[in-house]
């Protein structure tokens, strides 16, 4: 014959619930173990939403008859961005000023709540994106391996392009 | 590009659908795991009396270890269970490493990490009772948890009166009331993976 457990008395539990065992971490140990969130694996979709496809390159055109090639400080660079989620253009102009990059771009159509970030080297600049999906970043330094350009949509990695050089450092 | 959402409950979601949603890289999950055990995991290496700095050594181990074992977490039965195991062998491991406490000039912390405490497995079995049973009680929904917690909880304990009023209920009923939440949160308590109580 199966013999039957008896539950056990919930009443059994009251004492438990004040659960003198249980403390509670100071409030910065907890915020750096949360902290850790920016380690969490990120898939490739959302690491990579958009890829990234140059369309034009002022460099690569012919230049205007009497403009000298060595008289160039700006580049302009347009790229097409594709993924699931739609696609964008974005229009970028580099111009080299006093050994310094300045960085302007325009994302069209505009996208809501989005930021980009440039690496300069070991320097990283972020910027909202205006409200015409504009950017500009001044002086920034021009690292032989060019700029690198993130876009960021709702804080995550959307699309990266590496390599951005002005003319006179153009690859 | 929206981040996935756990499926939630009106408890929030469950442990399966957090280790799914961190991996899919979902930075609220993981704030809502790294809460959801915050005090099982801390009060691990207190009940083994390391002190404050070790404390918050291990709890940052902890939390590495399962940031690293997410993947494997998937299919994990209890989350519970393996957070503490994962402690409990995080504070032996600090015991061991004994270099660790070689410049400390406090020789006590020495002594107290290298010596667990007498009544250690029983704080150890506290600890993950205590904890099992909170997450019953945030999970029992109300009227149950303002009841239980205003009976057990609060300091100092309010009247039957104070508590009838609040919960919009007559005094006589809040005996068989009790009864029935209480056995609804053994149930929970049970659901969770909560560890036997003395004498089962």
């Amino acid at each position: 014959m199966k013999r039957r457990t008896r539950a056990a008395d919930p009443e059994r539990l009251a004492p438990h619930l004040k659960g003198k065992h249980l403390v509670e971490p100071p409030a910065a140990t907890l915020h750096q173990a949360i902290a850790l969130r920016s380690l969490l694996p990120r898939p490739e979709t959302a690491r990579r939403g958009f890829l990234a496809t140059l369309l034009f390159d002022s460099l690569a055109a012919p230049l205007p008859a009497g403009v000298r090639g060595s008289a160039l400080t700006e580049r302009r660079l347009l790229y097409r961005l594709e993924g699931g989620d739609g696609a964008c253009e974005l229009d970028l102009l580099i111009r080299s000023r006093a050994g310094k990059v300045e960085l302007a771009g325009q994302f069209l159509p505009p996208i809501d709540g989005a930021a980009v970030a440039v690496r300069a080297g070991r320097s990283v600049r972020r910027q909202a994106l205006g409200e015409a999906g504009d950017f500009l970043f001044r002086a920034l330094a021009a690292p032989r391996a060019g700029l690198a350009l993130t876009l960021e949509i709702d804080g995550r990695e959307a699309a990266v392009i590496e390599g951005i050089a002005p003319a006179s450092g153009a690859p | 590009m929206s981040s996935s959402q756990p499926s939630a409950g009106p408890e929030g979601p469950d442990d399966a659908a957090l280790v799914r949603a961190c991996l899919a890289g979902d930075d609220a999950a993981w704030e809502a795991v790294v809460r959801r055990y915050r005090r099982l995991i801390y009060s691990i290496p207190v009940a083994y009396r390391l002190p404050p700095d070790l404390a918050d050594e291990i709890f940052q181990r902890v939390a590495v270890k399962l940031l690293e074992h997410l993947p494997r977490l998937r299919r994990v039965e209890s989350l519970a269970s393996w957070l503490a195991t994962v402690a409990r062998h995080e504070c032996q491991a600090l015991r061991r490493e004994g270099s660790r406490f070689a410049d400390r000039d406090a020789e006590t912390v020495l002594a107290q990490a290298e010596a667990p405490p007498q009544d250690l497995a029983e704080a150890l079995g506290a600890v993950e009772r205590e904890h099992a049973l909170a997450l019953a009680l945030e999970r029992i929904g109300e009227p149950c948890r303002g009841l239980l917690s205003a009976l057990y909880l609060e300091e100092p304990a309010p009247s039957y009166q104070e508590i009838a009023a609040r919960l919009g209920r007559p005094v006589g009923s809040l005996g068989p009331t009790r009864s029935r939440c209480l056995a609804k949160l053994q149930k929970l308590y049970l659901a969770g993976g909560g560890p036997a109580l003395e004498g089962d």
